[in-house]
């Protein structure tokens, strides 16, 4: 063995470690970018209110579960059910009394929307950061890695929390789920033939309105899973989604914005590029680090990173 | 018009009605000069009691209220009673410096209490400064007492003390290496700055320098770079929830070091956010958190209780830090205003001749050098067990 390779094998438990937290900080972000995706998708409109459905999910989760004492597998449907009835008024704001406005007034809106939801969230809620109990009892687990730590003569450790597994494990069903649906459903199609071709898809006799409201209510709910989710690990506040929407906003855009599995794996690199820049260069520069890799990858390849793969067949 | 719009129209009128009526009824605004025995003395105050600084404003307003109803029911001030009025400035810098303008013109104050952030303090100092008016802010930044301005004050301990307070807790536990973590915002900047300043003459090493952003989430990453140094304890300077992570990421790492925090977890938040993980955390805080297990020798402790007693009665919530910073600062100018009256000049000398006002934050003792007049005693050493703040023996 050389120096290099103990070095290596000193730093790996730490390195896994790094990892594995990156990746359950990832899953948010990739839960957050899909979002983004399904409204680009059907109206063109960058939502920028996306993030205050991730507040909603953790803030009314909370009250839901620490204050009125609901189990878990009640309240964050509920709470999901809230967020989709917001994102439905705000999908009816922007296409109905505004159908005639350019996209850019629409994203106006949706800033002007964003900051309301977090005025409204504070009065409601406050502005103090709230707790939200793990969804497991066991709160993390211990893996014997056949290492050692270094410096000691002990197996080093690999700990996972098991809030980390539940958003990775979210991640998976929700996009799963969702490649089924536009696959192989009737809305799911009707979905893609809006993001395709909007005027073809009205003239196919698509109620393209109708599928408007839905792609808000999707994302509003699978946003407001994120945000029940990261709540426990995090805690919840009214202004919350600002610095998690534009992560996950971020993670869109290099995915392609549009592309549902080109924004998972920007989500989750996102999450572990952060982690390995916090750890092993500047915890001070860590999110400048994240964001200059996206600037980076926009300008090797302006449509995400997989565009290439988008460019064969289109 | 149709009968929806005359209803509408109707309304609208009869709100304006009211609404000028309303207005017409406040009191006139008195001028400093009028010095007949039953003229009130006005006093002015600006807190940031919405936006972001609002967990601070709203405990200070509440208490200034709280503290004119009080000296009124006694008979004022050597027969004058005191009008406060309070302005809030959303927590905005210059919309800060326009509250300051308007009490100082056409309120015409005697002085002025607040406001709640370094920043909202800063940005009207010299507009104030330049009026000649007292002002007693509750504020913690060292900025605002350093340099010296004639006219302004402040009754929030600095981070200089919070910092000496956690330096001698070093000492005391023979810690040499330590390593920081701290929130990117002026609050963790500043204690960090002066960590930096203070550590070295007391023989500590910062081994390792980490931060996060208030909205960060997960802290691990920086948690593990600290983990392979020799730190021997990890001092966090942040306010909720950043420190609360960084508690339970250290849980969930088993990173076995000693934790010590600054006065911003000084709240019960922490301990709701952190659960289990508070558990043996140490920092500094004032002794209002402690107050009931204070020894009876405390100078402060009488104060302590009956503040907090009145606080609860009153609003039917605990009191907290926030709320004594302004306790100190109303009782400052009206001990000043009872022996000088209302010339802002003389009530500027005798604020700064304050000695041994024993108030919520300390026990104060301004100078013509310190506006601020406190000393590291002001903070106690307190510790987390079971949930429960208990002083660190």
């Amino acid at each position: 063995m050389d120096t290099g390779e103990i070095v290596f094998m000193d730093q790996l438990p730490d390195i896994l470690q790094t990892l594995v937290f990156g990746l359950a900080q990832g899953g948010i972000y990739a839960l957050i970018a899909v979002g983004f995706t399904i409204i680009f998708s059907s109206t063109e409109i960058v939502n920028f209110a996306h993030g205050e459905f991730v507040m909603i999910g953790a803030l009314v989760s909370y009250w839901l579960i620490m204050v009125l004492g609901w189990p878990i597998y009640l309240a964050i449907p509920v709470a999901m059910a809230v967020a989709m009835a917001v994102g439905i008024v705000l999908g009816w704001v922007l296409m109905r009394p505004l159908k005639e406005s350019s996209p850019v007034s629409l994203i106006i809106i949706t800033i002007g929307s964003s900051m309301l939801l977090q005025g409204i969230a504070s009065m409601i809620w406050g502005k103090d950061p709230v707790n939200v109990r793990s969804f497991s009892t066991v709160e993390s687990l211990s893996i014997q890695l056949p290492i050692m730590q270094s410096g000691t003569q002990q197996p080093a450790l690999l700990i996972v929390e098991t809030q980390q597994l539940w958003i990775l494990g979210i991640a998976l069903v929700v996009v799963t789920a969702l490649s089924l649906f536009f696959k192989y459903t009737l809305v799911g199609k009707a979905m893609r033939a809006v993001a395709a071709n909007r005027h073809g898809a009205k003239l196919t006799g698509i109620n393209v309105s109708r599928l408007v409201y839905g792609a808000f209510a999707m994302a509003a709910a699978i946003g407001a899973l994120a945000g029940a989710a990261i709540a426990p690990l995090s805690s919840g506040f009214y202004n919350m989604g600002t610095m998690l929407g534009m992560k996950g906003f971020s993670a869109a855009i290099v995915g392609g914005l549009g592309n549902f599995p080109g924004s998972i794996i920007a989500g989750l690199l996102l999450g572990v590029m952060e982690k390995f820049g916090a750890g092993y260069i500047s915890s001070a520069y860590k999110d400048a680090f994240a964001f200059i890799i996206i600037l980076a990858v926009l300008i090797i390849s302006p449509r995400g990173i997989l565009a290439f793969r988008k460019r064969g067949k289109s | 018009m149709n009968t929806r719009n005359i209803q509408v129209f109707a309304i609208l009128v009869v709100v304006a009605l009211t609404l000028g009526a309303l207005a017409g009824c406040g009191p006139k605004p008195t001028t400093p000069g009028d010095q007949s025995p039953t003229s009130p003395y006005v006093i002015g105050a600006v807190f940031d009691v919405s936006g972001s600084g609002s967990p601070l404003g709203t405990p200070e307003q509440d208490t200034a209220k709280m503290m004119e109803k009080e000296i009124n029911a006694k008979g004022g001030i050597n027969g004058h009673p005191v009008k406060l009025v309070i302005l809030d400035n959303g927590s905005d810098e210059a919309k800060s410096l326009t509250a300051m303008k308007k009490l100082i013109e056409q309120e015409k104050v005697v002085a002025i209490i607040g406001p709640s952030q370094t920043g909202t303090t800063l940005s009207g100092a010299s507009a104030v400064e330049a009026a000649k008016i007292p002002m007693v802010s509750c504020a913690a930044g060292v900025k605002i007492v350093n340099p010296v301005q004639p006219y302004i004050f402040k009754t929030a301990q600095s981070d200089v003390h919070a910092v000496a307070k956690v330096i001698d807790y070093l000492k005391e536990k023979d810690i040499k290496q330590i390593a920081l973590i701290s929130v990117s915002n002026p609050f963790g900047d500043s204690g960090k700055e002066q960590l930096k300043i203070q550590a070295a003459p007391a023989g500590i090493e910062i081994v390792s320098e980490q931060s996060f952003q208030g909205t960060d989430t997960d802290m691990t990453a920086q948690l593990m770079t600290i983990r392979k140094t020799k730190a021997k304890a990890v001092i966090c300077w942040g306010t909720n929830p950043g420190p609360a992570i960084v508690a339970k990421n250290m849980a969930t790492l088993k990173i076995d070091l000693p934790i010590i925090m600054s006065h911003g977890i000084a709240n019960s938040k922490f301990i709701e956010l952190a659960g289990s993980a508070a558990d043996g955390v140490v920092f500094p805080a004032g002794k209002l958190l402690i107050a009931k297990e204070l020894p009876d020798t405390d100078p402060q402790k009488a104060v302590l209780l009956a503040y907090s007693e009145s606080y609860k009665k009153e609003y039917s919530k605990e009191a907290d830090t926030f709320g004594g910073h302004a306790y100190d600062a109303f009782n400052i100018v009206c001990d000043a205003l009872k022996k000088v009256g209302s010339d802002p000049v003389k009530l500027r000398d005798e604020i700064e001749n304050t000695k041994n006002y024993v108030g919520i934050s300390g026990v104060f003792n301004f100078t013509a050098e310190d506006h601020n007049g406190l000393a590291k005693d002001a903070f106690a050493m307190v510790t987390i067990k079971d949930g429960k703040w208990i002083p660190v023996k």
